[in-house]
């Protein structure tokens, strides 16, 4: 996957930073055109990953102690997404301020699904559904578990 | 700083990012309410003596120094952040007296996001008035 360093001239000026999320974001693009991701996940959702990355890349972004969203994370989360065993809804892609980057499925306030990929490697979820709370962890690399997968598809209606 | 904060006083977390809210119904996502990590405190503002006035232009100086917008704010009464077993501190910083974190969160991440996700529930999103006009 991606790993570019970063132009010396980074600091200098916020153009230099532009050009350099412009040149991440293509090669993003590149690789994943080249690869067969793109078949399973939504481009739309792949776009909404970059976003995010792009939004949440600098220290501080939520406007206290937000950790920014690293490449590692962001590959980790289309790496999780490709693990998926059917295709379902795509989801809203966000981050949290500790760098994470979230998946999130939503039918109503008391009917969704919140999955955090996190720098360490762990993928966290939480469920509100109805008057049921669930929530757990799983390891990222081992992709998505049956049981996430079922509570996704009870909250998306697909079961 | 030491303080407690009655159960009906309301706390506005500021919206600076658009994926925490969801534009469809205007409710918050649990991403607004996750605290970073070292220390685990969440960021939030007092409205007790405080004008609709003074709430926005004490968020707008936050997104002003990150050059964001402030897409709004998510207001919840502290009862809802209490009833996680999380408490609210008074942490005034000066150019915001009423600053307060939101602490105590468990330490696995599945449950904090429980937590937030409850939170978020409760919480009510205020669109920011000027929003259209902001320039981040």
């Amino acid at each position: 996957m991606v790993t570019m360093p970063m132009p010396s001239t980074i600091s200098e000026s916020s153009s230099d930073a532009a050009d350099y999320v412009e040149l991440k974001r293509e090669n993003f693009y590149n690789l994943l055109q080249k690869s067969n991701v793109l078949e399973l996940i939504a481009e739309e959702t792949l776009q909404q990953l970059v976003e995010v990355s792009d939004e949440c890349s600098s220290e501080g972004w939520d406007g206290a102690n937000a950790k920014p969203v690293s490449e590692e994370v962001l590959q980790c989360a289309v790496r999780f997404l490709c693990s998926f065993s059917v295709r379902i809804e795509d989801p809203e892609v966000g981050a949290e301020p500790d760098g994470s980057i979230t998946l999130e499925w939503y039918r109503s306030p008391n009917k969704v699904i919140s999955i955090s990929i996190n720098p360490d490697g762990w993928v966290y979820w939480a469920a509100l559904i109805g008057t049921s709370r669930r929530h757990g962890a799983d390891y990222a690399m081992m992709g998505i578990s049956d049981d996430l997968l079922k509570i996704i598809l009870q909250v998306t209606g697909g079961n | 700083m030491n303080g407690s904060v009655a159960p009906d006083e309301l706390l506005a977390r500021y919206i600076t990012s658009s994926r925490w809210f969801r534009k469809q119904d205007q409710t918050v996502k649990q991403d607004a309410f996750i605290p970073p990590e070292n220390p685990l405190e969440l960021s939030v503002t007092r409205h007790v003596n405080l004008t609709e006035n003074d709430i926005w232009s004490i968020g707008r100086g936050i997104a002003r120094r990150i050059s964001r917008t402030l897409h709004g704010r998510a207001d919840v009464e502290t009862g809802h952040v209490i009833a996680q077993r999380l408490s609210v501190v008074l942490q005034p910083v000066p150019d915001n007296p009423n600053h307060a974190n939101i602490v105590g969160w468990p330490l696995e991440k599945d449950a904090r996001k429980m937590c937030a996700l409850e939170i978020a529930m409760a919480a009510r999103f205020v669109d920011n008035p000027e929003a259209g006009a902001q320039t981040p």
